[in-house]
């Protein structure tokens, strides 16, 4: 018998009597999602910075974009990636989550799914129209099955495994910030 | 295979190890933040039972929700394979590597590999394996066992990681600084992740209706390696499949919390498809955990989602440190676990319990741990497992505590006889007395003070 034969029938005799499925409840939420995001992020070593409306941000972009180690995937989706890593660089986001700061970055709008993870510092722009409290909302708006490959961002990469110090830049971001726009 | 002696292993750690508070002062960090994280969140109990209630009925469906997992994944491009044991799942991926010769892996933290000695299996057959974790790093390169799921190092100073990095990885000399070390070992593995052409992770959640592979790190280095290297492997145990996308917003909200303390963990990562031109595989594991599911007292371990939080909360484990237990689980889940794996091997590990209840407490899952540590006893002392010196006094006990005559007889007597000799008292049970002393007897028993004071008004 081939092993997932194998597995399969011993799992089907061994399962005890089937329990249904509990739901998920819903739960209250709070208004103030804005605030409880930024501090949320702030707690996790993060930024948030607010602007007024999306050209602002085109403007903080290109202005960032001045040092050639920064690189923004916001309009120009087909940049590759260099041999030298970036220090700085620019995602979209899809939600934010108040209660965590967890952001959502969909890669199959990236030419490389590793660029959320490489350098020094990770921005990820969206409208404030897409704050959400929990995780429960979040994944009810998300698409996430077609995504190749989608990832939640809450804050730097980070470590605490050396003595309980926390450091930040483990193997990604050490600096994460979130542009958030009307 | 060698039987486990937890209380002889703990000694050792106590007695004998250069720094026997670390792990004690680590793991009591991490409940202190899961405490703060979890008080905040209103609905706390409800997304315990929700999550409990889920993992109850996949595990109760499993076979059913195994070939959905199954037909999605393979709908998305991916690779399915089956390993009954884990030596089915080092070959199963040495065959990968080997046909593609590839030169070495980069691996992020799965326990499941370290439960069936992948690294050694990998690397007896010349294929070298790097572990990305941090934690995991230093253990491997100190050639030790994880002695924590999520924090594998925690039993390490950092003197001793300094120690270790500058013979590895030529560091400055006694340089602790946590900052200086953790970077000098991002850039050590760095060249790794970027020319990486294979990478293995563990799987926290697999999600049936989408074949869905959810893992979460704090590194980045799960991903990092994945989304590099042309060739991704994934392996999961059976029992970590979940129905639907959006009970992952159950699980996430409890997970990070009950961890370390955080609302989630950096990267909670969805991978469904193969990457352009890349391929991906997912292995599915068993060894064991089948039979484990037909245990009618046992099998709602197998709700565990590995969050560690009952070992930061258990004083044994605290004390006698993660290696005593002998297995790549340890704590009080870990106790539960592997007797159902092999009795005989880890049949001590149940009794490595004060079966004060912290563990069931905290539980995300309210898998109750503290109530099958006792169970899993009972069955120990039934199948005659247990050594004289803990079965003799425990078959006197009940004869005497049964009859109301003999034990006030023992009751009299023990009083006597701890009064005038209270030495050889002491030396009669030299194990119970290691550590502490038999108590001043009292001039009389309850019962003879209640009939007094009961007489008196």
């Amino acid at each position: 018998m081939d092993n997932r034969t194998a597995i399969l029938n011993k799992v089907k005799k061994n399962q005890p009597i089937s329990s249904p499925h509990p739901g998920i409840p819903s739960f209250d939420l709070p208004e103030d999602l804005i605030e409880r995001f930024g501090v949320a992020l702030s707690n996790i070593g993060g930024e948030l910075k607010l602007f007024p409306n999306y050209d602002s941000v085109i403007e903080e972009v290109g202005q960032c974009l001045e040092d050639n180690n920064n690189r923004s995937y916001l309009s120009n989706t087909n940049l590759q990636t260099s041999e030298v890593e970036p220090h700085t660089t620019i995602v979209r986001g899809e939600i934010a989550v108040a209660e965590n700061a967890a952001v959502y970055v969909n890669t199959d709008l990236l030419p490389d799914r590793a660029i959320p993870f490489l350098g020094f510092r990770l921005i990820v722009v969206l409208p404030q129209s897409n704050l959400c409290y929990n995780m429960h909302q979040a994944y009810a708006q998300l698409d996430i099955a077609n995504h190749g490959f989608g990832v939640f961002i809450a804050g730097p990469s980070a470590t605490a495994d050396i003595a309980q110090v926390l450091v930040r830049g483990a193997h990604g971001p050490s600096k994460m910030e979130v542009w958030m726009y009307k | 295979m060698k039987r486990i002696k937890h209380a002889k292993a703990a000694d050792q750690y106590i007695h004998k190890s250069a720094h026997p508070k670390a792990q004690h002062v680590a793991a009591i960090h991490l409940r202190n933040k899961r405490d703060r994280a979890v008080t905040v969140i209103d609905e706390w109990e409800e997304l315990r039972e929700t999550a409990s209630k889920i993992k109850l009925h996949t595990l109760s469906n499993l076979h059913g929700y195994l070939e959905e997992f199954e037909a999605n994944a393979k709908a998305n491009g991916v690779i399915i394979h089956w390993a009954q044991t884990g030596d089915d799942l080092n070959k199963i991926v040495y065959e990968l590597l080997d046909e593609r010769n590839v030169p070495y892996l980069v691996k992020s933290k799965s326990m499941l590999t370290e439960e069936c000695h992948m690294n050694q299996y990998l690397e007896e057959r010349g294929i070298d394996v790097y572990d990305t974790d941090l934690g995991e790093r230093i253990v491997q390169l100190a050639k030790e066992p994880p002695s924590h799921i999520v924090v594998p190092a925690m039993h390490k100073t950092k003197e001793e990681i300094s120690d270790l990095f500058h013979k590895t990885m030529n560091t400055e000399k006694d340089n602790v600084d946590a900052k200086y070390l953790t970077l000098a070992a991002r850039k050590d593995l760095r060249t790794k992740f970027m020319n990486a052409e294979a990478a293995l992770t563990g799987v926290n959640f697999g999600v049936a209706e989408t074949g869905t592979v959810t893992i979460v790190t704090n590194e980045g280095n799960a991903d990092l390696g994945v989304n590099k290297a042309k060739l991704q492997i994934h392996c999961m145990g059976i029992e970590k499949l979940i129905p639907k996308l959006n009970d992952l917003s159950v699980f996430l909200r409890l997970l990070g919390r009950s961890a370390t303390g955080q609302p989630i963990t950096t990267y909670s990562s969805h991978y469904h498809k193969p990457k352009p031109e890349g391929e991906m595989h997912i292995v599915i594991v068993d060894n064991g955990r089948s039979d484990h599911l037909g245990m009618e007292d046992f099998w709602t371990a197998l709700k565990c989602i590995r969050c560690g939080a009952c070992m930061n909360t258990c004083p044994v484990y605290r004390s006698g440190g993660g290696h005593s237990y002998g297995y790549t689980v340890p704590g009080p889940i870990g106790s539960i676990i592997t007797p159902a794996r092999d009795i005989t091997q880890y049949d001590d590990l149940p009794f490595a319990s004060s079966l004060c209840g912290s563990c069931s407490d905290v539980c995300p899952v309210k898998i109750d741990i503290h109530g099958q540590l006792l169970k899993w006893r009972e069955v120990i002392v039934e199948s005659g497992q247990v050594a004289k010196s803990k079965s003799l006094p425990m078959k006197i006990g009940s004869t005497v505590l049964s009859k109301g005559q003999w034990y006030r007889l023992s009751g009299w007597g023990a009083r006597k006889f701890l009064n005038y000799f209270p030495k050889l008292a002491n030396a009669m049970v030299p194990k119970w007395t290691k550590g502490r002393e038999l108590p001043n007897p009292p001039k009389e028993s309850f019962r003879e003070w209640y009939i007094k004071n009961k007489k008196n008004g």
